[in-house]
């Protein structure tokens, strides 16, 4: 148990065996502290830790560092996602460096959302590395305490080595194609030095549930901490968005149904979300739970209740 | 030189497929409306090019391709080859500034002289 | 070859809005291919120039000349007097040969006529569809003979992102195959989909472009 490699709080509780919850905070698309003040006051001590999103689909709000250690002083534990779009070795491995001295220990490495979606879509993309590359040179940071050039992680020849003591996340979408080549991407990251994964959003149960017998019979549940990705449904209209217009995500007509008839659509897509929860806890290898409540902060108290997954354990 | 206050005739070059156009002028041939018009025999419509037209267009001409009907080409794409360049065209008149009428295509066999005159004469209505 | 497409009318014409005797000069190797500027678009582009300058009462000469490359000194040797007779050279090469022109005749003013793309192959009659992006380090091998670089929206070495689905990427459906999705099959038809897992390091992009200016020496065959 001494031998962590961060000492998060998340790598704790993943390594207690205990059924970890972790969820999700855009920062603001603009310089306003409260944005993070009224999310993180949801999601304070409801969940062990907060994925902090860096640019996501590809539209420019507060870097995720920045949010992240505002974050983490209203008390959460922040994730800090890092996009290849964006950034190249060089700027990436100052910022894990710049993100380390500021108490920031979980990092989740991303490909990124190409910029054609986002609000700057005649950007120019850095891609110098795709997210296994940016897992193995993390992990050679931390464990072979040197850059990706091979440069010691010291100020000076005689200065002391202090490499940044991080946990690794990586992402994983079982639902994208071509499907056997999913459970190959996983040991890629397995094997580039990724100590938990949070999945995509699941609603297809069906495809989750063969992924993960690929995923156990490869043995990766034992290598890597799995985290299934969950994310409420808000309305009718965002169920079918998410159906139609998002690459990797399948929606099954039964949620659509049940919202349809549902008279009180929210409720209903809570209601969803927790039974897909209580069934992903009895997956065997599903180390845990990641709830991404977009711009729905406010909900996760009550679905971590509802889900049996309260009170957190103290670590 | 022109007479002052007089419009200039503008002159008719008919692009016309062997196959097809070129038989139908010989049939009428001697109708009024063929008068003045210069015939341009091609082996298919396929056979001019973009800057065939634009050419006679610099020149002054109106242009008129005349081409076998759709699907019905002894080179199979020929004319919608023609069809699509025709089009191109256009869109150089009307990157110029130039009325987008002085190039047309019409599709018609070789036994419809009549079909003949009549793309004749509307081509060379100004 | 090195695949363009001719810029729009109306911003060539901008270009070269002042000049009273006009080059137009045609390149005679991969544009020719790609039909951007080859000896046909450049009688047409001409053409469309004394048209509109016709019509607008602009007095401007136009000359036109193709040439078998822009990107070969040599051949410019052809058409030296006619460029020494213009007043600015409507390049309808590449950038190469755009800029060629420019160095081989100092103090000539040489615009361009086409927007270079990418280095291209032609899928069918008129469609020109990318397929190298000039790495400097090829690495076809390890991938079956598909460019993950040029073929990936994200140039991702390690296997494709979420995007891809039913083969298409999300970039552009449409349009765009899944570049790993290609990756994939042809590996799994090659019997080689085991060497996908292994991980590819990062890769050393200063042999391309990030490198700087690039420049080749073959020293048996310089003087």
């Amino acid at each position: 148990m001494n031998a962590l490699k961060s000492g998060s709080r998340l790598e704790q509780v993943l390594a207690a065996g205990q059924f970890a919850v972790t969820a999700e905070l855009g920062p603001p698309k603009s310089a306003d502290v409260e944005v993070i003040k009224t999310k993180a006051a949801s999601l304070k001590s409801v969940v062990d830790a907060v994925n902090i999103t860096d640019n996501q689909t590809a539209i420019v709000r507060m870097s995720s560092i920045a949010a992240g250690a505002l974050a983490m002083k209203e008390g959460l534990e922040p994730v800090i996602q890092i996009t290849c779009r964006d950034r190249n070795r060089i700027a990436i491995q100052s910022d894990v460096l710049g993100a380390c001295a500021l108490g920031l220990r979980n990092i989740l490495c991303l490909t990124g959302d190409h910029q054609v979606f986002g609000n700057h879509p005649t950007s120019r993309n850095v891609y110098d590395m795709d997210s296994i590359q940016l897992l193995a040179m993390l992990k050679g940071m931390r464990d072979g305490k040197k850059f990706a050039c091979g440069d010691d992680i010291r100020n000076g020849k005689n200065a002391p080595v202090v490499e940044p003591r991080i946990f690794i996340g990586a992402a994983a979408n079982p639902f994208g194609d071509p499907f056997e080549f999913r459970v190959v991407r996983l040991a890629k990251k397995a094997a580039a030095g990724a100590d938990f994964v949070q999945t995509q959003c699941i609603y297809d149960m069906e495809r989750f549930e063969r992924w993960m017998k690929q995923v156990r019979d490869r043995g990766l549940h034992e290598k890597v901490k799995i985290l299934a990705g969950v994310t409420p449904l808000k309305s009718l209209g965002m169920a079918k968005h998410m159906r139609d217009n998002v690459a990797g995500l399948t929606v099954p007509d039964f949620c659509i149904e049940r919202l349809e008839k549902a008279a009180d659509k929210a409720a209903e897509g809570i209601a969803i979300c927790v039974e897909q929860i209580q069934k992903l806890r009895e997956i065997p290898g599903v180390a845990g739970v990641h709830i991404m409540a977009i711009e729905w902060e406010a909900k996760v108290p009550e679905i971590v209740n509802r889900a049996g997954l309260a009170p957190r354990p103290q670590v | 030189m022109k007479k002052p206050g007089k419009r200039p005739k503008q002159r008719l070059v008919v692009f016309c497929c062997e196959n097809s156009a070129a038989k139908a002028a010989e049939s009428a041939a001697g109708d009024p409306m063929l008068k003045g018009v210069e015939f341009v025999r091609v082996p298919c419509a396929g056979r001019v090019e973009i800057r065939h037209i634009l050419k006679r267009i610099e020149a002054g001409a109106a242009v008129l391709a005349l081409a076998c009907p759709l699907d019905n080409c002894k080179y199979i794409h020929g004319n919608r080859r023609t069809l699509k360049r025709v089009d191109r065209v256009k869109q150089v008149l009307k990157d110029a500034g130039i009325e987008e009428g002085r190039v047309r295509m019409e599709f018609l066999s070789s036994v419809d002289p009549h079909k003949l005159v009549n793309v004749i004469k509307e081509a060379k209505r100004p | 070859m090195i695949t363009a497409e001719r810029k729009p009318f109306g911003e060539i014409a901008d270009m070269v809005q002042d000049a009273k005797k006009l080059l137009i000069l045609g390149c005679g190797s991969c544009v020719t291919v790609c039909m951007a500027g080859g000896e046909k678009e450049v009688a047409m582009l001409a053409s469309a120039m004394r048209l509109a300058n016709r019509k607008a009462g602009r007095k401007a000469d136009i000359r036109e000349a193709t040439i078998e490359r822009q990107c070969d000194r040599e051949w410019f040797d052809k058409v030296a007097e006619d460029i020494e007779w213009a007043d600015a050279v409507l390049s309808m090469a590449c950038g190469v040969g755009a800029q060629f022109c420019g160095e081989a005749f100092e103090g000539k003013r040489v615009v361009p006529a086409l927007n270079t793309k990418f280095y291209g192959a032609t899928e069918r009659q008129g469609v020109w569809v990318e397929r190298c992006a000039g790495c400097g380090k090829c690495v076809l091998a390890d991938f079956g003979g598909v460019c993950p670089i040029a073929r990936c929206s994200k140039s991702l070495l390690n296997g494709p992102c979420g995007g891809s689905q039913d083969g298409k990427c999300e970039v552009d459906p449409d349009r765009l195959d899944c570049g790993w999705q290609l990756i994939h099959d042809r590996m799994k038809l090659l019997g080689l989909l085991d060497r996908l897992e292994a991980v590819q390091p990062l890769k050393d992009w200063s042999a391309g472009g990030d490198g700087g200016p690039g420049r080749i020496v073959r020293e048996d065959a310089t003087l």
